[in-house]
């Protein structure tokens, strides 16, 4: 089976797709395997940590939902360079990521008036990469 | 279809598939995200065996969840098991009375970047497939 190779499109501004996520995911059992609903604050904070990252960075978001509850974030660019990042009520960042074919980041953090350095850092570095091949 | 009253062991070089029924677990490019195999609220990801089903059962199955759930069925997410057993996690046969080939995977951590780390790994080697309706 091949890996998955594709960048990620970006049509439609990253605030107002997290906003049709959070619509979209606000009701219990939204995916079909009894996931638990998006409360308001996650959206809250999900929104509040794409507008504290730089412009550039924020615009080429991919907002999500996953079955726990929380929104992520997903920088895409292929298997080997992309970030998600999931947002929860309570301010916390749990992220994963590959910034190279051997290099995988994972951890945890929260933020309030800055979205913390490392994780600017490893998003810059994927979106390095989001060159058409 | 497997007998539901004598379940061969799943074997490494099985194929699983899980049902996708939320759009925005799908990237623009058709490629899955991450965010599709969160293993939550349940502890264990529900998937369905390919072993001795025709590409119609594996359909007719997903048809059959979403319509009980009132979601549309996006697709699907195949992953071979031996993807999920390099991430240290088991897929261990679970019939159910209407999916004899029904399966779980287990041994999730509990942490949550941990679990989007080996979420990342299955979705980076899974191939989705669009509901051909």
């Amino acid at each position: 089976m091949e890996p998955n190779r594709h960048p990620t499109q970006h049509a439609q501004p990253s605030a107002e797709k997290l906003r049709d996520v959070y619509h979209e995911c606000r009701e219990q059992d939204w995916d079909g395997h009894d996931a638990l609903p998006v409360p308001e604050a996650t959206f809250t904070n999900a929104n509040a940590f794409l507008k504290l990252l730089p412009a550039e960075l924020a615009a080429k978001a991919d907002p999500g939902a996953e079955p726990d509850g929380d929104l992520t974030l997903e920088w895409y660019v292929n298997t080997d360079y992309q970030i998600s990042i999931s947002i929860d009520a309570q301010s916390c960042l749990h992220f994963a990521a590959a910034v190279g074919p051997h290099r995988k980041r994972r951890g945890a953090d929260s933020f309030s008036e800055r979205v913390p350095q490392d994780v600017v850092d490893i998003i810059t570095e994927v979106l390095e990469h989001d060159r058409p091949e | 279809m497997i007998d539901p009253n004598n379940p061969p062991s799943v074997e490494a070089d099985e194929v699983v598939a899980r049902y996708v029924m939320q759009r925005r677990h799908v990237r623009a490019n058709n490629t899955v995200k991450p965010d599709a195999f969160i293993p939550h609220p349940h502890r264990e990801l529900s998937v369905t065996r390919h072993r001795g089903a025709a590409e119609e059962e594996i359909w007719a199955i997903g048809k059959q969840v979403a319509a009980q759930r009132a979601k549309p069925l996006m697709g699907r997410a195949d992953i071979e098991v031996a993807a999920c057993e390099t991430q240290g996690l088991l897929v261990k046969a679970a019939p159910l009375p209407e999916n004899p080939n029904h399966a779980n995977v287990t041994g999730w951590p509990r942490e949550k970047h941990e679990q989007k780390h080996r979420a990342m790994e299955l979705a980076n080697r899974a191939m989705f497939t669009q509901y051909p309706e």
